[in-house]
């Protein structure tokens, strides 16, 4: 399989042979990707696979110890970081919530890449938080305090400030963990909509493979600390790749309603059955 | 839903800033008169506005009273900022200078220098800067140690350093303190906290650096607020969280400093004040440093005129009644956030 080398006209954002690691431990090997524009891109792969370091890196949270990142040509190290919080948002694994603060106050926040020491509230600033409110469906929410939602609306008002920053590119990791069906499917339309409705270049790590298939346009399946095969045609997740990212027995269905593709795992003891 | 009732939450933070100036006020024009001799309000008026060098009542406000708030004022704000600075900065409700070593550093570098012969002694703006060093010194050994481990920093951990780092600098001081009889007169009552001897030379010298440090704390005051996401969402957000996080130890190591080298080293002040102004505030950094910083003062003045007035013609020092209001505080939070 070929890894990252197919070329896409409208990278936005590209990884060039990034290798990462916590402490002497290298959790990333020489990755390379380019994003396209206005795609749901997913990073999928085991626990310890490498996905949220790799998200870590395309968001400058972690700095790798070699290669670099290219934010729209240029090397990422090289800018301000509030002029790359203008193109690329993050809403990282687990925020922390301050106590008592209310839904809007939380979006607004997402203005601060926009706000200087002297500019302050704008009717952009209104306008934009307005938006990710209202695509969020949280308008009517935006006076209550955020620790009084449910886990759903709170992940959605965590999308709605990421929304307010208003940038091109937005990153999320395993936006969806932690939540149950109902939530989980609220959270990824929402994300789906973020790129088909809002012509946002979204990045995703998710921890659900299935729902990943529904909704991505682009799967990039990490093991191992590498880039194992990265899909366009969502019809070439095949049985034996998954099973082999995943080293567990599947078996492919097709969803009846969408008409992707989705796995079951095989309990051990029928492996040899199928 | 009209920008209106929107916009209302984004206001309420400041609801509580004109009643709290009120509240400040009222104290200090009480606290000018309370006194072994009271002085009627309009006696202050004069003095302020002309000035009568031969005037008995005039000359106790402007050279022992006016100065002695003043202190307390200064003191108590920066006390309020240095809390709130530590408990965002460290996320962690218990942050506080007194508790992390800033306090006992600062009064053991004060206590090294009031040791030393009189030629050498730090006059003027060294000596407030020399105890944000000493401050800053000690927790900075107090965030090394309790960084250290599998566990990393946890708000346990950063709090028992900082107890026992300040009972070590205090055993310093002690130590000092007993081979020196001269030093032990000179700083007995500061070394409680206490605002009897604060004259307008400590006051002039602590202008300066405190003007600087709430500075830098009201810059950033808004990368505070997206650094309560965490820190990734702060690098997110385009947050330079390290440069921002340095600044603010910083500052809140000149704060204290100033403090202690004006009032000698009150706790609890920066405890129970940015708590209680944080959630005034709904939970934003601007109005609630302002609220912090008034809050701190008023309790400060507040304190220093109960110590005044609780024994006629004898003075508690201050710090001994923050301590009697703060260590319940302290307690009730523990038992609440600490599991």
């Amino acid at each position: 399989m070929t890894a990252g080398t197919k070329v896409v006209d409208e990278a936005i954002l590209e990884a060039q042979a990034l290798t990462a690691g916590y402490g002497a431990n290298t959790v990333l090997h020489d990755v390379s990707l380019l994003v396209p524009e206005q795609r749901l891109t997913v990073l999928a792969g085991p626990n310890g696979s490498g996905k949220s370091t790799f998200l870590s890196l395309l968001s400058r949270v972690l700095k790798p110890t070699r290669g670099a990142v290219l934010l729209d040509g240029r090397a990422m190290v090289a800018l301000p970081t509030r002029q790359i919080a203008r193109s690329l948002g993050l809403l990282p694994q687990a925020p922390l919530v301050p106590e008592g603060i209310s839904v809007y106050d939380l979006v607004s926040r997402g203005r601060y890449p926009h706000q200087g020491l002297l500019r302050q509230w704008s009717d952009a600033d209104e306008n934009a938080v307005e938006k990710a409110l209202a695509a969020t469906s949280l308008a009517p929410l935006a006076g209550r305090t955020v620790d009084s939602l449910s886990g759903g609306q709170r992940q959605r008002a965590f999308i709605a400030m990421t929304l307010a920053q208003e940038t091109p590119v937005i990153l999320l990791d395993e936006p969806t963990t932690f939540l149950d069906l109902r939530y989980q499917n609220e959270v990824m339309d929402l994300i789906g909509s973020l790129t088909h409705d809002h012509g946002r270049t979204v990045v995703a790590v998710l921890h659900d493979l299935n729902a990943a298939l529904q909704y991505a346009d682009r799967i990039v399946f990490l093991k191992a600390g590498r880039i194992h095969t990265v899909v366009e045609d969502l019809e070439a997740c095949t049985e034996a790749l998954i099973g082999d990212v995943f080293e567990t027995a599947v078996t492919r269905l097709t969803h009846p309603v969408t008409g992707k593709p989705a796995f079951l795992t095989i309990p051990s003891g029928k492996a040899a059955a199928v | 839903m009209s920008a209106g009732t929107l916009a209302a939450p984004r206001q309420s933070g400041w609801a509580w800033l004109l009643p709290a100036i009120g509240l400040t006020l009222l104290l200090s024009a009480l606290h000018l008169s309370t006194g072994a001799r009271p002085t009627p309000l309009p006696v202050l008026f004069d003095a302020l506005t002309t000035f009568d060098p031969a005037d008995f009542d005039q000359r106790i406000l402007l050279s022992l009273r006016l100065p002695r708030l003043c202190a307390a004022l200064l003191s108590g704000a920066a006390i309020g900022l240095a809390g709130l600075l530590l408990q965002s900065l460290l996320r962690n409700p218990l942050a506080e200078p007194h508790i992390l070593g800033f306090n006992a550093g600062a009064s053991l570098a004060v206590v090294i220098a009031t040791a030393l012969p009189v030629a050498l002694q730090p006059v003027g703006l060294a000596r407030p800067l020399l105890a944000a060093l000493g401050g800053a010194l000690v927790f900075s050994a107090v965030f090394a140690l309790s960084s250290a481990g599998r566990l990393g920093l946890t708000m346990a951990k950063l709090t028992f350093c900082g107890i026992a780092l300040s009972a070590l600098a205090s055993a310093l001081v002690s130590a000092i303190l007993i081979l020196d009889q001269e030093t032990l007169e000179a700083v007995r009552f500061w070394l409680v906290g206490d605002l009897a001897g604060a004259a307008w030379r400590e006051v002039n010298a602590a202008l300066a650096p405190t003007a600087l440090a709430a500075s830098a704390t009201l810059m950033i005051a808004p990368r505070l607020d997206a650094m309560a996401l965490g820190d990734a969402s702060a690098t997110g957000l385009g947050v330079p969280v390290r440069t921002t996080r340095l600044i603010g130890l910083g500052a809140a190591a000149l704060l204290s400093g100033v403090a202690v080298s004006t009032v000698g080293p009150i706790g609890f002040v920066g405890l129970i004040v940015p708590g209680l102004a944080f959630r005034l505030a709904g939970g934003r950094h601007l109005p609630a440093l302002a609220l912090s910083a008034i809050g701190g003062a008023t309790l400060l003045v507040a304190a220093d005129l109960v110590a005044r007035s609780l024994i006629a013609s004898h003075e508690i020092a201050t710090g001994i009644m923050t301590a009697l209001v703060g260590a319940p505080v302290f307690l009730a939070i523990v038992a609440r956030r600490v599991k």
